[in-house]
């Protein structure tokens, strides 16, 4: 029986250890070799914070806003062609944007926040050109092309039927002379009216001064068209690349350290029994990183700290029985008996101390936001972990030596 | 060691140091996180010549040198200081730009606010019912007396540590130092828990409640509680050596863990001794 258990533990950790290292493995199927999600403060990458500005919005629309607003934005995202993002909105029209390992947060901020300002302007003199009420606002769609004969990127554009009849209005109005196409109030071209357009088909030509990766940046961003109401950055936070490569090299050697320092205290002074409950520590750190892995837990510096602190944590249930025990083998209770004893007694303590952390994280994981929530998802689960090793596992693996070698005959 | 007689030199000291931390709030002022008032930082590796740059500037910026650069604190106007930083040496590097306005702070601020209240209630709550199995030895309201004593007494002593080195090392005030507080509140009522479990285990099996038991049941515990502290602490030690980002966060919860762990030793059975028969 106890052999059996002991050999479903291993498998099971053999199994994590697997599962931890999937993406290291090199003949696993592609599906399998999942690797660990890292934070941004270890990736590197850019969170942003925007809020909608619901001041010009009626309350019965605001639901219709912050819908629209939401689909607008992941298109946005999309485009930018990351790997992966995390964007998550709150109804009083909060947006948190996520974007890990991102080469130019600059760009992010550009894409994700502002929509280019497409105007025609019609020639009031020679020189100066003012607005005509056509705008990109009567865009329908705006597709990238080739000009035919220079072979430079176009972007065509096709307004709507309101658009369309303005655009014939203003063609008839300035025959012969040359409309301007305005870009966030730059002057991109300003080509001569040859004949009346009724289709609401117009080109920006480039003239060199976009690329093709330009032109379907800039095709893509006029088709997505504004935001249904204006929205602020109100936070940013950035972080280098760089940084976060050398910070996971420190986190992983800090929390290493950290776990070996545990394991020779509890060795020094428990001798053979803190070296078992090393091992089960072992596991228990496997065990967690699997959860991380199934369930996509961030890897970052606070969840590394969670994690370390648990282990910490997770070693009290251990002392707790180890302590009993050494209490219980001055009754002179036979090895097996010692062993129950000390577990029973020392259960209430064990439950009552884990429960208490499992509590507060829990509510903070609910509650708080970045940096505190990576935090407190791993303590809770290295908490709630530990628990159920220290009361499953510990036990079968002392019973097992003691019984097995008879270490503690009198 | 006899912890019931000593009980008064500890009661000094625990006296003592609440106060301390009551007056440190007013003697060094410590500063508030980014997070809770709304503020911006820049991590930058530069060669300009940063002191000149903020010189120059309207708001009042806050220069801590790095290895390689600077650290600049500020209500606003950071992104102008990274033009100008720019345009001075233009090898320069943004490492990290964090900006919060007031609007976002002010939301965390009340978050942080529902988090503390939830957090303390529902501890309390648990602790209620952990202590219910007591009801027979003591009275209940003694023991919940004695919880929230050790509690502000835990948070309050944190608090005042954490300020007295944060005037030293430029730690802030921040939600990472909440949440410190909050898991501590859960450590140091946990080591309580277990102490006052034993004292009962001891009172069934002699009868009595002496000063022998009590001072036996504490020092039944407390090579648990202090090598579970030590572990604690010593394990994310390195961790808090080695990364500026995570110091005054782990900081905050070694003090906690340390101050918590004297508290249920020297402060709550020594309490409970004291009111037990009130």
């Amino acid at each position: 029986m106890r052999n059996k258990i002991l050999i479903l533990f291993s498998v099971f950790f053999i199994v994590s250890v697997l599962i931890v290292f999937s993406d290291k493995i090199p003949f696993l199927p592609s599906f399998m070799r999942k690797s660990f999600s890292l934070g941004m403060d270890l990736a590197g990458g850019v969170i942003l914070t925007y809020q909608i500005d619901f001041n010009k919005v009626k309350n019965l629309e605001k639901r219709d806003v912050l819908e629209q607003t939401k689909d607008r934005i992941e298109r946005r995202i999309n485009f930018l062609g990351v790997a992966e993002h995390f964007v998550s909105f709150s109804e009083s029209g909060r947006i948190l944007i996520e974007i890990p390992n991102i080469r130019d947060p600059e760009e992010a901020k550009k894409i994700i926040g502002e929509t280019p300002f497409l105007e025609f302007k019609v020639p009031l003199d020679e020189k100066t050109f003012v607005s005509s009420g056509l705008t990109g606002e009567y865009l329908e769609r705006a597709t990238v092309g080739q000009d035919p004969i220079t072979f430079e990127p176009v972007v065509f554009l096709s307004f709507n039927k309101e658009g369309s009849l303005i655009f014939k209005d203003l063609t008839e109005k300035y025959l012969g002379k040359p409309i301007a196409i305005f870009l966030d109030n730059q002057i991109i071209s300003a080509p001569v009216v040859k004949e009346v357009i009724k289709d609401g088909k117009a080109v920006i030509n480039s003239e060199g001064r976009f690329s093709f990766q330009e032109a379907r940046l800039l095709a893509n961003r006029l088709t997505q068209g504004s935001l249904p109401a204006p929205i602020y950055l109100i936070g940013e936070s950035v972080v280098d690349p760089l940084l976060g490569s050398k910070f996971l090299d420190l986190v992983i050697k800090g929390s290493l350290i950290g776990i070996f320092l545990v394991f020779a205290f509890m060795i020094v002074v428990y001798r053979f029994d803190g070296l078992l409950a090393s091992v089960a520590l072992i596991f228990f750190i496997f065990y967690n990183l699997v959860i991380y892995k199934i369930l996509g837990v961030t890897i970052s510096l606070a969840s590394l700290s969670g994690l370390v602190l648990a282990v910490g944590m997770a070693v009290d249930a251990n002392i707790l029985i180890f302590e009993r025990i050494k209490e219980e083998k001055k009754n002179k209770l036979k090895d097996k008996q010692v062993i129950e004893e000390g577990f029973k007694r020392a259960f209430p303590s064990i439950r009552d101390s884990n429960m208490t952390t499992i509590i507060s994280s829990l509510i903070i994981y609910l509650l708080a936001t970045s940096f505190v929530k990576g935090f407190a998802l791993t303590l809770f689960f290295g908490v709630l972990i530990s628990f159920l090793t220290a009361v499953f596992f510990s036990r079968y693996l002392l019973e097992f030596f003691y019984l097995r070698n008879g270490l503690y005959k009198k | 060691m006899d912890f019931i007689k000593n009980r008064f030199y500890f009661y000094v000291l625990s006296f003592l140091m609440v106060m301390f931390s009551c007056l440190s709030f007013y003697i060094f002022n410590p500063s508030f996180g980014i997070d809770l008032r709304g503020g911006q930082i820049l991590e930058v590796k530069t060669k300009a010549d940063v002191y000149e740059i903020v010189k120059k500037m309207p708001v009042k910026v806050l220069i801590y040198p790095q290895e390689e650069g600077f650290l600049l604190k500020a209500s606003q106007g950071l992104d102008l200081v990274w033009q100008e930083i720019l345009k001075s040496d233009y090898s320069s590097k943004k490492i990290r730009f964090e900006s919060i306005s007031g609007n976002l702070s002010s939301e965390l601020r009340r978050r942080s606010l529902w988090m503390i209240f939830i957090v303390l209630l529902s501890i309390s709550s648990y602790v209620a019912l952990a202590f219910y199995r007591l009801k027979k030895e003591f009275s209940l309201l003694i023991l919940a007396f004695i919880v929230i004593v050790t509690l502000f007494h835990d948070v309050l002593v944190t608090t005042g540590f954490y300020i007295l080195i944060s005037k030293f090392l430029n730690y802030d005030l921040d939600i990472k130092f909440i949440t410190a507080l909050l898991i501590i509140v859960g450590f140091s009522v946990h080591d309580t828990i277990v102490v006052f479990d034993r004292l009962r285990e001891n009172i069934l099996k002699s009868g009595k409640k002496d000063k022998e038991v009590f001072n036996l049941s504490i020092s039944q515990t407390i090579r648990r509680s202090i090598f579970t502290s030590l572990t604690s602490v010593i394990c994310i030690l390195p961790l808090s050596f080695l990364i500026f980002d995570l110091r005054a966060f782990l900081v905050s919860i070694q003090i906690g863990i340390i101050i918590g762990t004297y508290s249920s030793i020297f402060l709550a059975s020594p309490l409970l001794f004291d009111l037990k028969d009130k």
